[in-house]
């Protein structure tokens, strides 16, 4: 998967923003009212499942963009 | 290597109370939005609530009645009744002492209570079946349930969405041939504090500030007195316990997943049971789900998921069930069993 796809997948499965958000990796996740608890549940699953990376809830609390989150799985993604 | 070799399960009846709440109309916190998508995600849709003077114990006992007029058994020959809840009747006394006298059970009855959650059927299960298979307690009685919304801020929308409540009562029986239970159990205090109840207990005794609602980090109002759980956390441990539980039961009980019939799961939620069938590689056909019509039930879920399938578990003279309950404690339990000629009944009061 590339960081671009991902970034995609973010998009549509896991944090569905409205129709008017693109996100971007500078899209600041405080501001999306749709990065709430299930949104954070649903990437754990999604990374767990798709790219085999087990992330830690720790880690995710700590990020404020969304290029954060892509950093904790980008070892498996290519560009 | 734990195993019960002489304990059969003759019954189990799942009492709901008659109130219920249709999550996507009638509870006014939410926007149709913030609704839509959590239900989504966790599955429910309707719910079933205690009322204010319905407590747990009278669930359980409704259930009980059910069970023994079912099985046509004397009251005075249950040797035991044991109460698994967090919603007790009182701190003192044990609900199941009150229970042994609402229930007209002979005062040689032993009664005890157990505070578990999640897990906490298949730990009754494990503690009553070892309490009769050596003879000495022949017929026993096993209560199981919770009514959760009485400790949910509805406010909370990650708990106000997604909890239901119920009472259980399942009948154990000594059995003169090998009816082999296996059991495989785990805890893990670390993470204590993921799901938890702050004030009302002796660490935090109950105080003006209790009831207080406030505003936390993850946008959700709630008091002290107010269940918490943590998502991402509970996710967590989720995803690594239970694959390793599920291989660890079936090795155990030296069954391939071809040999299951069906994995009854505590109800979490749909995205959670639906990810663990993913990963355990497990058939999503052989895992009842019915979080969409009682929500999650806490202790209650497993036998309720039993009685609510008793449509495709006596289709078969005998049917092969995984268990498996896991959450708050945090704790978690499966066991592998072979039932047969099981009444199951759901009632509702």
């Amino acid at each position: 998967m590339t960081k671009n796809e991902f970034l995609k997948r973010l998009e549509e499965q896991v944090i569905m923003p409205d129709e008017e958000i693109i996100l971007t990796p500078d899209t600041v996740l405080d501001d999306l009212e749709e990065w709430d608890s299930l949104a954070a549940v649903a990437f754990l699953a999604f990374s767990d499942r798709e790219l085999g990376v087990h992330v830690n809830p720790d880690q995710l609390k700590n990020c404020k963009f969304v290029r954060d989150i892509i950093n904790l799985v980008s070892s498996k993604l290519t560009e | 290597m734990i195993k019960s070799t002489h304990v059969s399960i003759r019954g189990i009846c799942s009492a709901l109370p008659k109130n219920k709440v249709d999550l996507s109309t009638d509870i006014p916190y939410f926007t149709t939005k913030e609704i839509r998508k959590t239900l989504n995600v966790i599955g429910t849709n309707t719910v079933f609530r205690a009322l204010e003077d319905q407590t747990t114990a009278d669930l359980c006992t409704t259930a009980a009645e059910k069970v023994l007029q079912d099985l046509d058994w004397e009251r005075d020959t249950i040797d035991a009744l044991i109460f698994l809840s967090q919603t007790p009747d009182y701190v003192l006394p044990a609900t199941s002492c009150v229970l042994q006298h609402k229930l007209g059970l002979s005062n040689n009855c032993i009664a005890f209570d157990i505070t578990l959650g999640c897990s906490g059927y298949v730990y009754g299960l494990y503690i009553v079946s070892q309490l009769v298979q050596s003879g000495g307690i022949k017929r026993a009685l096993l209560l199981v349930g919770d009514t959760i919304s009485k400790l949910i801020s509805p406010q909370d929308r990650s708990v106000s969405l997604l909890f239901g409540d119920a009472g259980s009562a399942t009948a154990l029986e000594f059995s003169p041939e090998v009816n082999e239970i296996s059991f495989v159990m785990g805890t893990d205090g670390a993470g204590a504090k993921s799901i938890i109840v702050p004030a009302g207990g002796y660490r935090e005794r109950y105080n003006a500030n209790s009831m207080t609602k406030i505003l936390h980090q993850d946008g959700y109002l709630r008091a002290h007195e107010d269940l918490y759980m943590n998502g991402t956390e509970v996710f967590n441990f989720t995803s690594e316990v239970v694959p390793r539980l599920i291989s660890e039961i079936l090795e155990m009980h030296q069954w391939t997943d071809l040999d299951v019939d069906y994995y009854m799961m505590h109800q979490a939620n749909k995205f959670i049971l639906g990810f663990l069938a993913n990963k355990c590689g497990i058939d999503i056909t052989k895992v009842p789900i019915n979080i969409h019509k009682f929500g999650n039930t806490s202790s209650a879920s497993i036998p309720l998921l039993m009685t609510d399938s008793e449509v495709i578990l006596n289709k078969k003279d005998r049917a092969n069930l995984i268990l498996a309950g896991f959450g708050v404690g945090l704790s978690w339990g499966a066991a592998a069993l072979t039932l047969k000629n099981a009444t199951l009944s759901t009632v509702y009061v």
